[in-house]
């Protein structure tokens, strides 16, 4: 394990879901390979945390899910976002982009007056 | 998919994220094998990636939000697992509390039939009824007429409408000709004249057609439509969905039916059911005078209004006595010094007595909770008794991880479980007694409607009390259990002397509670029960026994005045004549039924009238000749009335002894004076004096009472008395009187045909109900207290056979051991005695009022109760010691 990849910070994990599940109807063992990719492997998310995340969502009506063969054939489980998570991946998604933004200022700032 | 859907799928919910995670752990495991791994490895770092997945698992679930819900349902099914194992237990506690919780349903059941339940209308809160009386009275509860009704309501200004209603009686067909041998048998029934807004401020929408229209009760007789009851409706017309504009016949007259009522809707009070409602304006037909409607002082009905939003009871009060105030100006003859009272409709249903019977209810609420606690006293000692034997498990569970918390919690299912069975069983005990309650009610001549079946507000409150039980009784020993020193427990399964010594204290405690409570409750037994026999052994001055009444009332076959006049004393004369019969006699009032009737102030001769709604004003009831002998009521002076007392002679009056002591100063004196009623009637002469009784009730103070011949005072409603000459006769006779009736006129409904003894058994309801609950209260509490004291002395002694062996090899007698044990039971006894007579001292001074003829610290009750208790008490610890007393010191040295 190669100590470069950072944690994610707190309640991020459940945008990062609700984003890629947003994206089409995905099993969880495709949205912790998403994830792992699209980040390039700079963040890390223990799968472990992954599918209590997944439950919390679906247990709060943000996703929903059925079961589905997957091209080998096999049934998963596959996530769809409700219109509720799709609200919410957008106030959530602004939000994130607007404290990014913030933060990215704040911190340009620091260099310039350094 | 919500919790509760998701807690009943769970297993296929765990089936799914089983499958789930293994997908994942395959999916992943076949994606390292393509990188080149071998298949070992690939297994293992998959696992590695995804964690323990037990724990994954059981993160899932917490995220799913249903562990608390998973916690109950296991502590549930643990909690019957331990219930079902130790029977005995669980049966003897679950009838305590069945008993506990049984009796206090059963008597919010009745609480709530009689004086919670509201009117089945519209936001019954709102509802208020005006009473109109006497300004001298403190309380008034009289009734209006309809002159001042019209008024009230139209210069009110703080309720927003108010309607009026009284009761009549009618003889009911579908056909017009009721001939004799007719198949169509004429039926009596009841039902309410009322205002035309009467539906519309009830707030009650017909089942069928509508209600009335303001037109219809503007003017005298010129509507005459029919809004039927349910049952009615039902019964007698087969449920006809079509009957609406149909014709019925009331008392011989069509009827036009327009609406039908839904069945919830029994008509304005709640112990009535009736069957028809028709507009006040028809009142003439329904015995009311001619002129009914123009007399102010002909008060007839009751009224009902609704409050205006933000208007309170005392605001519509004030402003209706304003109303008040200017209809005495207007009208000084009639309203002068008059006033209202303004009550909730729940407040005014037993006039002055809602107080009484409220205070009752309360006062059998209290006890039957005091009841409730020496059950749950005993259930908690029974609970101490299983905590300590149950000390090792509670230790080891402790000891290997669980929380306090979590062990309190689960042995808190465990009693609230237990109470919720009890509160079950106490539910069927309830119903049965409420069926058992009903069945007691003497018969009346009304269509009564008494509900005290426990309903769905008893069974919500009944439900909360079993789970607070569970939690009262279960508290206590659940913290003292997982208080538990670990490493004691674990080491002897046995509690050391310390802890054992706050346990027995507690025990004490409770024993001392419940002998404490049991006194109060049995003293409370014990003069209800001495009342009811000082109240059977009432004279209630007049002979019930061997006795048949029978009502008739010709108004409803609209017999002029003429034709009633011969009808009595033609009956009489053939009722006398029946074979068996002793005496017959026919009076307007049945005497002890609650019955009122007066005329006006009396005016003694050569006084003057005294001002409006003043003076003093006597009870009276229209009698026949022989009335006195039928009832065996003696004429301490003067003479019974005679055939000759009629409308052509002299007005003559019988008074009671004390109308004559309080008018006149004595009987001789008041023998052959005359009196009159006020406003210019005739003068009448006393022409005997009776015997004083007991009239409404046998509550009554002595009161003032005339009798009025029938012949100088026609009435049309009146009842049959027949005096027989043994009780063998009475079916023989009461199926000839029936026969007689109608041989003169078949067409004559009889009702309210019942035996005067059970006429008095309606007056002596109350007191025997209020000692059968009181009696039933007071074994109860005494069987509990006895099972405490048993079960902790039992208890007690079992802890103690090791020292009692000791003592015994030390050279200890029987006697000493026997004393040794006994005292101390004994002690706690006594202790408990006192400070129950203390409470009962208290508490029996609030009963007084409801108590009659004793006092409340009649002596009999308050020595002999604490000795009966002390017997018992005495017993339940003498059984133990004995046992106690026999150990084989060898055996009890060895114990442990």
């Amino acid at each position: 394990m190669t100590q470069t990849k950072s944690d994610l910070p707190q309640g991020t994990l459940d945008l990062l879901i609700l984003k890629i599940v947003a994206l089409g109807p995905v099993h969880g063992y495709a949205i912790a390979q998403r994830l792992d990719q699209a980040s390039r492997g700079v963040v890390q998310v223990p799968q472990g945390s992954l599918y209590p995340a997944l439950h919390r969502l679906e247990n709060r009506g943000l996703l929903e899910a059925d079961w589905k063969a997957t091209e080998t054939g096999r049934e998963a489980k596959f996530y769809r976002l409700t219109r509720k998570g799709r609200a919410q991946l957008e106030t959530e998604a602004a939000g994130w982009e607007r404290l990014a933004e913030a933060v990215g200022l704040i911190l340009k700032l620091s260099e310039g007056g350094a | 998919m919500g919790w509760w859907r998701r807690l009943l799928r769970r297993r296929k919910c765990e089936e799914e994220l089983e499958k789930e995670l293994r997908f994942h752990l395959d999916q992943h495991t076949s994606d390292l094998i393509e990188q080149g791994h071998s298949p070992e490895e690939a297994r293992r770092r998959a696992r590695l990636a995804l964690g323990g997945p037990e724990q994954v698992k059981e993160r899932c679930r917490d995220a799913r939000g249903t562990r608390w819900l998973r916690d109950l349902l296991q502590d549930l099914r643990y909690g019957v697992r331990i219930l079902a194992k130790q029977p005995g237990f669980t049966v003897v506690a679950a009838l305590t509390i069945a008993l506990g919780i049984g009796v206090n349903t059963a008597i919010l059941s009745a609480v709530n039939g009689f004086v919670l339940r509201p009117l089945p209308v519209e936001n019954p809160e709102e509802l208020v009824a005006p009473y109109w009386g006497r300004k001298s009275d403190a309380q008034v509860w009289g009734r209006f007429s309809h002159p001042n009704y019209v008024d009230l309501r139209e210069q009110n200004k703080s309720l927003s409408d108010i309607c009026a209603f009284t009761w009549a009686s009618a003889g009911i067909s579908a056909g017009e000709t009721r001939a004799a041998g007719d198949a169509e048998r004429a039926e009596v029934v009841w039902g309410e004249l009322v205002s035309g807004n009467y539906f519309d401020v009830m707030g009650v929408k017909p089942l069928l057609g509508r209600g009335f229209l303001p037109e219809e009760d503007r003017t005298p007789n010129t509507h005459p439509v029919v809004v039927l009851g349910h049952s009615l409706w039902q019964r007698r017309f087969g449920a006809d969905a079509s009957i609406v504009g149909k014709t019925v016949y009331l008392n011989g007259l069509p009827f036009t039916v327009v609406g039908v009522m839904p069945e919830s809707f029994l008509g304005s009070v709640f112990y009535f059911r009736q069957a028809f409602w028709v507009p006040s304006m028809m009142a003439e037909k329904f015995s009311r005078r001619a002129d009914w409607y123009k007399d102010r002082k002909y008060a007839t009905f009751f009224l009902y209004g609704r409050l205006k939003p933000g208007v309170t009871m005392e605001q519509a009060e004030a402003d209706l006595n304003l109303v008040v105030e200017n209809l005495a100006r207007l009208h000084p003859n009639e309203d002068a010094d008059t006033k209202i009272q303004v009550r909730a409709e729940v407040d005014g249903r037993y006039e002055g007595a809602t107080r009484v019977i409220r205070y009752g209810g309360v006062m059998a609420l209290c006890v039957a909770s005091l009841v409730l606690l020496l059950a749950c006293a005993n259930v908690a000692n029974l609970s101490l008794a299983r905590a300590a034997a149950r000390g090792r498990e509670i230790g080891i569970r402790l000891a290997i991880g669980a929380s306090r918390g979590r062990i309190v919690r689960q042995l808190l299912t465990e009693s609230v479980l237990l109470a919720l069975l009890g509160g079950g069983l106490g539910w069927a005990f309830a119903y049965w007694s409420a069926g058992w309650f009903q069945a007691s009610f003497p018969p009346v001549p009304y269509p009564a409607n008494l509900d005290v079946a426990p309903d769905g507000y008893v069974l919500k409150w009944m439900l909360l009390v079993s789970a607070l039980t569970g939690v009262i009784f279960g508290l206590a020993p659940a913290l003292l259990a997982s208080r538990a020193d670990l490493v004691t427990v674990i080491k002897s399964g046995a509690p050391n002397t310390a802890r054992g010594r706050r346990r027995w204290n507690l025990r004490g405690a409770l024993v001392v509670a419940q002998v404490t409570i049991s006194i109060v409750v049995l003293i409370c037994a014990g003069l209800f029960i001495r009342s009811l026999g000082k109240v059977r052994q009432i004279d209630p001055g007049f002979q019930t026994d061997n006795l048949v009444t029978l009502m008739v009332n010709l108004d409803l076959l609209a017999y002029d005045q003429e034709a009633a006049r011969r009808f009595v004393p033609e009956l009489q004369r053939r009722l006398a004549s029946l074979p068996g019969v002793r005496s017959a006699a026919l009076a307007s009032e049945m005497l002890l039924m609650d019955s009122r009737q007066s005329r006006g102030p009396v005016v003694k001769e050569g006084e003057a009238d005294p001002p409006p709604n003043q003076g003093v004003i006597s009870e009276c009831s229209l009698v026949t000749p022989g009335y006195f002998e039928t009832l065996r009521m003696p004429l301490v002076q003067g003479r019974d009335f005679t055939d000759r007392d009629d409308a052509d002679a002299p007005r003559v009056v019988i008074v009671n002894q004390e109308f004559a002591r309080r008018f006149y100063g004595g009987e001789k004196e008041a023998l052959g004076k005359r009196f009159r009623f006020a406003q210019g009637t005739p003068l009448m002469e006393i022409v005997g004096i009776a015997r004083d009784a007991y009239y409404e009730n046998l509550y009554e103070e002595r009161q003032l009472y005339m009798f009025l011949p029938v012949f100088q005072h026609p009435r049309a409603r009146m009842t049959a008395l027949i005096g027989t000459e043994s009780a063998a006769s009475l079916q023989a006779i009461l199926e000839g009187a029936r026969r007689e009736i109608a041989q003169m006129d078949a067409r004559l409904p009889v009702f309210g045909v019942m035996m005067a003894r059970e006429n008095l058994s309606l007056a002596l309801w109350g007191p025997s109900v209020a000692a059968g609950m009181a009696t039933t209260f007071g074994l109860l509490a005494l069987v509990l207290a006895t099972m405490g004291l048993y079960s902790v002395m039992t208890y007690t002694v079992s802890q103690r056979t090791r020292e009692i062996g000791i003592r015994m090899a030390l050279g200890a007698r029987l006697r000493d051991v026997l004393s040794l044990v006994v005292s101390q039971g004994m002690r706690m006894a006594v202790i408990g005695i006192v400070l129950g007579l203390a409470g009962a001292l208290v508490l029996t001074r609030v009963l007084a009022s409801l108590l009659l003829g004793v006092g409340a610290t009649d002596s009999v009750t308050f020595v002999g109760v604490p000795l009966l208790l002390l017997a018992v008490a005495l017993l339940a610890c003498y059984l133990p010691a004995r046992r106690a007393a026999r150990v084989n010191p060898l055996v009890a040295l060895r114990h442990e």
